[in-house]
């Protein structure tokens, strides 16, 4: 890029990128699950956003398209890889989560207390599993169970508070 | 939506697709597998959403670990080693207890990918030295407020106002708990499932509008103003009914349908800091009627459609401040960009009388909480952004006298926020539009 360095529209950027990077970065992850994967793609999609930003449009969609062109073209490369849908069910999901957004902000919402339904070992062994750079295997022999056992009891675990989350059951804290 | 998940949770327990999907999400499917579930999803909604509701289940499970993971003294609590981080045995059940209220305080706080992001804006404060609009709100952030009245939009686009006394809390994107206070809650559009827990009960709003009112001892009332909600975890409440919570096992007692009690809330839930002159607000239950709505002693103002996308180019009377009156002649204008915006009508339908040559002056003011973009004031005009604009089902064709006459006058504010208004009224219906920008999503504007 040869245009100038414009410091203002830079921090409004920056400050737009900070704002909705979470959202684009789950965005991004409903079409490529792969944390790592996701994240490269995420890191081009920052470049694509900086190079073409227009301080005009409404960012947040407008990034989302991005991203969308950007899964896309990033499948194209991995075609012939199965663990990637192709170009019609991606562009199928990209606009059914957008509109499931407020669906999810509930679920979320629901994940505490279906957490706090679940026995205290399963809680803590949802967590860890989901913990940055745990393996399955790793956690299966700090446990003493075959990987296999382990998944399916994850597995199990999953099922149960998805259909938790899905029902809203939640219990009341205290103010 | 509850029928449509058990039924279609039976039909995945049978073909196991929950299996197929974890496979594929885990890169452990074979290509058969996943061509057959590609296939399948492609076809199938319910399928779909199953897949994206796995996804974020995973990415709100990672967000919560990783929270944890950045507690040093969380960790022991899911320290599956069981390795003895501290080495005075003593300290253990203390160390122990510190990280589960952590580790609790932490989880009750923690909806977003990161800790302590806000999920809630103060849109406007009216009458408060509480709070100021454009406040930031974080989960588990309290909000108490002594004077005035306070719009609050959540970032799933619910919004609420409050009128003080009250005290609430901020749980999280789509939910809030009142420990006491008066509350309007308005779910504009296609979002649905806020939930404000109340010391009973939580009421789900199921696409509407509510107000809920919780009294000094606790006891609380509900009205639904607009479509349904839920109290608890199966009664369903329609628009026109009002109950009374008294304990959390009792069950709901209804009570003669209530609106006028809410409405100052029902009010600032739209933004509207005040209206002045003879000027009123329709209420919740004459919103979707403005034809059969009539009196004589005010002009009305009907919330229409909110956060509409009007093309740049789109027809309008006026854009700019300053004053408005006929002949417009050739001063019809377009707006410059796309632009979202929130319609109201301002309508002036007296009751039927013989006396027909009867002239009234109404003089009144409209105050905003954001800029007016634009004003439709002439018949074609408003025939035209019906569609557009009215709430769907509403019929204007028995209306012909639309839009303003010669005598009256139409000021904007150099601000954008101020409508004033002199109407020179003989007995008939009068109607204009404002469009005000749009309330919702203005963050990423």
């Amino acid at each position: 890029m040869t245009q100038p360095f414009d410091s203002t529209k830079h921090d409004q950027f920056l400050r737009l990128v900070a704002e909705h990077q979470a959202a684009l970065h789950n965005f991004i992850r409903t079409l490529i699950p792969d944390r790592a994967e996701a994240s490269e793609v995420l890191q081009d999609v920052t470049v694509v956003l900086w190079q073409k930003f227009d301080t005009a449009v409404d960012f947040k969609k407008w990034a989302f398209g991005v991203a969308r062109m950007e899964v896309l073209k990033y499948r194209q490369s991995r075609a012939r890889d199965r663990h990637v849908f192709d170009d019609e069910l991606t562009n199928k999901l990209a606009d059914e989560v957008i509109l499931r957004e407020p669906i999810h902000l509930t679920q979320r919402e629901a994940l505490d207390d279906c957490l706090k339904k679940l026995p205290d070992e399963q809680r803590e062994l949802a967590l860890s599993a989901y913990t940055k750079g745990t393996s399955v295997n790793d956690l299966a022999s700090r446990l003493g169970k075959t990987p296999m056992a382990l998944y399916k009891l994850l597995q199990r675990i999953r099922q149960s508070l998805l259909k938790c989350v899905r029902h809203r059951i939640s219990q009341e804290g205290s103010i | 939506m509850r029928q449509a998940q058990d039924q279609s949770g039976g039909f995945y327990m049978k073909t196991d697709w929950h299996e197929s999907i974890r496979r594929h999400i885990s890169r452990a499917s074979t290509e058969e597998e996943s061509d057959t579930l590609q296939e399948a999803m492609k076809q199938d909604q319910d399928l779909r959403h199953l897949y994206l509701d796995y996804i974020n289940l995973d990415l709100a499970l990672e967000a919560k670990a990783d929270a944890m993971d950045e507690l040093p003294e969380a960790e022991s609590v899911i320290d599956l080693n069981h390795e003895r981080r501290h080495s005075n045995t003593r300290w253990q059940p203390i160390a122990i207890a510190a990280a589960l209220i952590l580790m609790f305080a932490t989880l009750a706080g923690l909806y977003l990918p990161s800790r302590g992001e806000p999920v809630a804006q103060i849109k406007s404060a009216h009458r408060t030295t509480d709070f100021s609009a454009g406040e930031l709100l974080r989960p588990g952030q309290r909000f108490a407020i002594s004077q005035g009245r306070v719009k609050i939009s959540f970032e799933s686009g619910a919004i609420l106002a409050v009128e003080a006394p009250a005290d609430l809390k901020i749980l999280g994107p789509n939910s809030a708990r009142l420990k006491h206070g008066r509350v309007t809650v308005r779910v504009p559009g296609k979002i649905k499932g806020f939930i404000l827990h109340t010391p009973q009960q939580r009421v789900t709003d199921l696409g509407t509008s509510f107000g809920v009112n919780v009294d000094t001892a606790g006891k609380a009332s509900i009205s639904v103003f607009e479509g349904e909600i839920e109290i608890g975890d199966d009664r369903r409440l329609l628009a026109g009914k009002s109950v009374t919570l008294a304990t959390s096992d009792e069950a709901p007692r209804e009570i003669p349908y209530t609106e006028e009690n809410y409405a100052e809330t029902w009010q600032i839930s739209f933004g509207i800091e005040a209206l002045k002159g003879k000027v009123r607000l329709a209420a919740p239950s004459e919103r979707p009627i403005p034809g059969q709505v009539e009196d004589s002693e005010a002009l009305l103002l009907f919330p229409e459609r909110e956060n509409v996308t009007l093309a740049q180019g789109y027809l309008v009377d006026a854009v700019d401040p300053g004053l408005h009156r006929r002949p417009f002649r050739k001063s019809v204008k377009q707006l410059n960009e796309a632009t979202r915006a929130d319609s109201f009508l301002l309508q002036y339908n007296p009751v039927r009388s013989e006396d027909a040559t009867e002239h009234k002056i109404f003089e009144g003011e409209l105050h905003f909480d954001r800029p007016i973009v634009a004003l439709i004031l002439q018949k074609d005009l408003l025939d035209a952004s019906d569609t557009a604009l009215a709430l769907p089902g509403i019929d204007f064709d028995g209306i012909f006298r639309r839009g303003i006459n010669t005598a009256d006058e139409v000021t904007l504010s150099s601000n954008r926020r101020t409508l004033h208004i002199t109407f020179d009224l003989l007995n008939g219906v009068d109607q204009i539009r404002v469009l005000v920008a749009s309330a919702h999503n203005q963050k990423s504007q």
